[in-house]
């Protein structure tokens, strides 16, 4: 018997494992009131080591699910810093004031088009929230920070969260924020692949599509989620954009869940090397 | 090697007055974690010790199914299949109090994701193809309680809680069987 428990506590060691990312850093918060989607966010801040270092503007790093996933990703981007895979950087992650109810948060703010069928509340909100990011979170964070002004800043998010981000990929490019995106397993299901009319209309109203993409799909999602993928790739590859830095995987043997940190791990990597 | 191991352990620690029997266990099980998939689990172990309550080894083969995915009325697979089969081998150890038993086990094997079909999209007007097959690890810690109906057959239930790294290799799963003794009384 004492060996069956030494296995099974190997066993639960070993499945307890998680990824684990240390912030070298520092960190805070604020709140945010939004006329825009008319709730407050608590808004996450990680500055990186040395902060703030004189005539340097930080590049800005914006991520979704911030009140779950904040210390992740915070982690990721250090560890990213640390080995000199990305420069030095602010990170911010929004996540909402009472995150109690996240669900419908997000269920609202990361989805492109009001449609039935989904639990929990409100959809349709993304527009709305997109607005709140580009007109009155972002002139906050650089008022607050030394960031620079150049609306070269990225996008990540898994999920609901790739969702909006590649909603947010799709809009008019003079006034959007950013110019890397890391979409993340997108939830490209939702009401019946909606995401792909806004790169339609996106490729009706752009030549050119100037920005960094790394996007992934764990091979275990299902057969809705991961042709979706593949037929997203292939219209966005055959646009023949020839500014456009782009780069897509399927990560073998992962699901929905896990997907996430390996792809903000590569992707930010890939957005800011290319 | 499961098959050798199993003849092995059945000749080695056979009993010469059996008290306890061989088993066949059939049932239908809900499993998932990213996703609900609805199947079925058979099972068969010997036991390895003769005391009342005993270690017990066994094979079990396990196959689930997801029929819905995220499918809309707009956008849905044909042609599809989202499964798990999981061909597994495990040790257990079984305490028996009257007429019931409850069963602690340790089940390792292989968990063989298969996922294909056609992605009908009438929204956006189109079609693809898609299709990947991969073999993963399955292991973690399995509860069976069982209940003897009569002196051949069991009822019971049956939970499996995954300790892999990624819940849709294997997923938590509970399931509702029946269980044959064999062998003599």
């Amino acid at each position: 018997m004492k060996k069956v428990f030494y296995i099974i506590i190997t066993l639960i060691f070993l499945s307890c494992q998680k990824e684990e990312f240390e912030i070298l850093g520092a960190s805070e918060s604020f709140t945010i009131t939004s006329s825009n989607v008319n709730v407050d966010f608590n808004i996450y801040i990680y500055l990186p080591p040395n902060y703030p270092q004189q005539n340097v503007d930080y590049p800005l790093i914006i991520g979704l699910d911030g009140d779950s996933e904040f210390e992740n990703m915070a982690g990721i981007v250090s560890q990213r810093i640390a080995i000199g895979n990305i420069p030095a950087s602010i990170f911010v992650g929004i996540g909402y004031v009472g995150g109690d109810d996240n669900e419908s948060n997000r269920n609202r703010d990361y989805t492109p088009s009001v449609t039935q069928g989904v639990e929990d509340g409100i959809t349709g909100g993304a527009d709305n929230f997109y607005n709140f990011i580009r007109a009155e979170l972002i002139p906050e964070l650089e008022n607050k920070y030394q960031i620079d002004t150049a609306k070269t800043k990225t996008l990540m998010g898994h999920s609901y969260g790739g969702l909006f981000t590649l909603f947010a990929m799709f809009q008019e490019r003079d006034t959007n924020p950013f110019d890397k995106f890391i979409p993340v397993a997108s939830s490209f299901w939702y009401d019946s692949g909606v995401i792909f009319e806004f790169e339609e209309s996106f490729f009706q109203n752009n030549s050119d599509f100037p920005v960094k993409i790394y996007t992934t799909m764990g091979s275990l999602e299902g057969a809705v989620m991961i042709a979706s993928f593949e037929e997203m790739n292939a219209r966005i590859n055959s646009r023949n954009y020839s500014s456009l830095k782009y780069k897509n995987e399927i990560l073998e043997k992962y699901g929905h869940s896990r997907s996430d940190y390996i792809s903000y791990q590569n992707g930010l990597d890939y957005v800011f090397n290319n | 090697m499961v098959l050798f191991f199993l003849c092995l352990a059945n000749t080695t620690f056979a009993q010469k007055s059996p008290q306890n029997n061989s088993e066949f266990e059939v049932g239908g099980a809900i499993a998932g974690a990213e996703a609900l998939y609805y199947g079925f689990y058979s099972r068969y172990s010997v036991p390895i010790t003769k005391t009342n309550h005993y270690l017990k080894a066994g094979i079990g083969l396990t196959a689930y199914f997801d029929f819905k995915g995220e499918s809309t009325n707009q956008a849905y697979l044909k042609d599809d299949i989202d499964m798990r089969i999981i061909p597994y081998f495990y040790l257990g150890y079984n305490f028996t109090f009257n007429r019931f038993d409850v069963s602690l086990e340790l089940p390792i094997g292989t968990s063989i994701a298969i996922t294909k079909g056609t992605l009908v999209n009438e929204n956006i007007g189109f079609e693809r193809t898609y299709s990947n097959a991969e073999f993963l690890w399955h292991y973690g810690l399995a509860l069976s309680t069982k209940y003897s109906i009569n002196n051949k057959n069991k009822v019971g239930l049956y939970g499996f809680m995954p300790l892999v790294k990624d819940l849709a290799w294997t997923s938590p799963m509970t399931g509702i069987g029946w269980t044959i003794k064999l062998g003599d009384e």
